[in-house]
């Protein structure tokens, strides 16, 4: 923790010197009407249902993980994008395994690690024409850390309302009249 | 939908898509054994364990076949955490300030044994043969400052030193094989000469023609597969360090 507060004063020292540094954002007009930026995402409105779909487009596409023939493509907090790769001149997008909230995901035996915001699911994928949820560890990724604040700074986000539960993760969208600035 | 419905549409789908694959063959090739994330991976597979990055916590967890999920230890530390990688027993970690270098051999109680101090930044970590090599990109990420490559020597891993720092612009991922080093960066994909890790030279800066942005690379042996913002490509890199596109799925 001692090690913190001298980031944090370094961080002082190098915002004083520098304007492009978030410190001058106190003085920050926030913007009339829409506006790209963090929308909270707050924990009475996940979808917890695992259910295996016909192949999506890609969207926003994030991370990979690769087994054998087989390519998983996280879809960003929207599920897994299942690729048959086994001819590398014409991979086959064959299904889409919606996991709400998932953003990483590793394979061992036929089972899936993947999560859902701070949940910790495994999914047996050893028929993946035929994904079945096998176990699920509430919030057993939650750090005291994370969630105060959308992943990225330089965008507008929606101010954490507590009144609709704790924070579970940020959805990158249009919002309306955001009020905060990371 | 129901379950028979989309049964229906997949095996529509793999007909339409000239699919030879059947069900035989996608068990064999999925049952037993990990595979791989790629070098932005925040969650990591290794014997009996998976290992994730969270906030400022590295967890371990006891994994038993079919559906067993056990927590059994936690390692806090002062940065937020990204990405992980395994280096001979050992796990790499980059965060926003720092590469960790900690010891698993205990896998329920893993333990820092040193770290690699940088200004703060957003940073995949790789090695091969006591060199590691760590993208530093502030686009995006952190306010604006230098944007490098750091070329780290690991083969004292209680006393990690730089070696050399090059310049690059909005670096992502990054992959060392045999004889090249590949980095998503500058909105395509250089192949670097990394045989004097003090000397990196850049040999091709190649990008996409539809303008995809790569993120990452992982390298199967055969092919690289390459994450961009549109989709998905398998690369071929030849001996003389050109890149090849095999195959792709983008969207549309």
């Amino acid at each position: 923790m001692k090690s913190n507060l001298i980031k944090g004063l370094v961080l002082l020292l190098f915002c004083s010197v520098l304007s492009s540094c978030w410190s001058d954002d106190y003085s920050r007009e926030f913007p009339e009407g829409e506006v790209l930026g963090y929308k909270p995402i707050y924990s009475s409105s996940i979808d917890r249902n695992v259910v295996l779909e016909p192949p999506r487009t890609f969207i926003s596409p994030g991370k990979i993980y690769v087994k054998n023939d087989y390519l998983f493509l996280n879809e960003q907090l929207e599920g897994i994008h299942i690729i048959d790769n086994s001819d590398p001149t014409a991979p086959q997008n064959i299904a889409f395994l919606r996991v709400h909230g998932s953003t990483d995901m590793a394979i061992r035996n036929g089972v899936m690690y993947v999560n859902q915001f701070n949940d910790l699911l495994a999914i047996s994928i050893s028929d993946v024409n035929n994904p079945t949820l096998v176990s699920r560890e509430d919030g057993i990724l939650e750090s005291p850390s994370l969630n105060l604040t959308p992943p990225e700074f330089g965008f507008y986000f929606e101010c954490i309302d507590s009144s609709k539960g704790y924070v579970i993760g940020w959805e990158k969208t249009t919002i309306e009249n955001p009020k905060c600035y990371k | 939908m129901k379950r028979g419905t989309l049964y229906s549409f997949l095996i529509i789908a793999m007909i339409a898509f000239g699919c030879e694959n059947g069900d035989a063959n996608a068990e064999a090739s999925i049952t037993g054994g990990t595979g791989t994330g790629g070098s932005l991976a925040s969650f990591l597979v290794t014997g009996d364990n998976l290992y994730v990055v969270t906030g400022s916590d590295l967890k371990s967890f006891n994994l038993t076949d079919g559906d067993g999920i056990e927590h059994r230890g936690t390692l806090t530390l002062d940065s937020f955490l990204e990405t992980l990688f395994l280096y001979e027993s050992r796990l790499l970690i980059g965060s926003n300030d720092a590469v960790y270098f900690v010891d698993i051999n205990d896998p329920d109680s893993p333990r820092l044994i040193s770290e690699y101090q940088h200004f703060t930044s957003c940073d995949p970590v790789v090695a091969r043969g006591n060199i590691a090599y760590s993208t530093l990109r502030t686009t995006g990420c952190r306010w604006a400052g230098q944007e490098l490559l750091d070329v780290i020597d690991i083969s004292d891993l209680n006393n990690p030193r730089t070696i050399a720092s090059y310049g690059v612009n909005t670096p992502y991922g990054l992959t060392v094989t045999q004889d090249y080093l590949l980095v998503c960066e500058n909105g395509g994909i250089s192949v670097i000469n990394n045989s004097d890790p003090a000397n990196l030279q850049w040999l091709e800066r190649f990008t996409f023609e539809s303008g995809a942005v790569p993120f990452d690379i992982i390298n199967t042996g055969d092919v690289m597969i390459v994450t961009t913002d549109s989709g998905i490509f398998n690369i071929e890199l030849s001996e003389n360090g050109t890149l090849t596109v095999l195959g792709e799925i983008t969207a549309d």
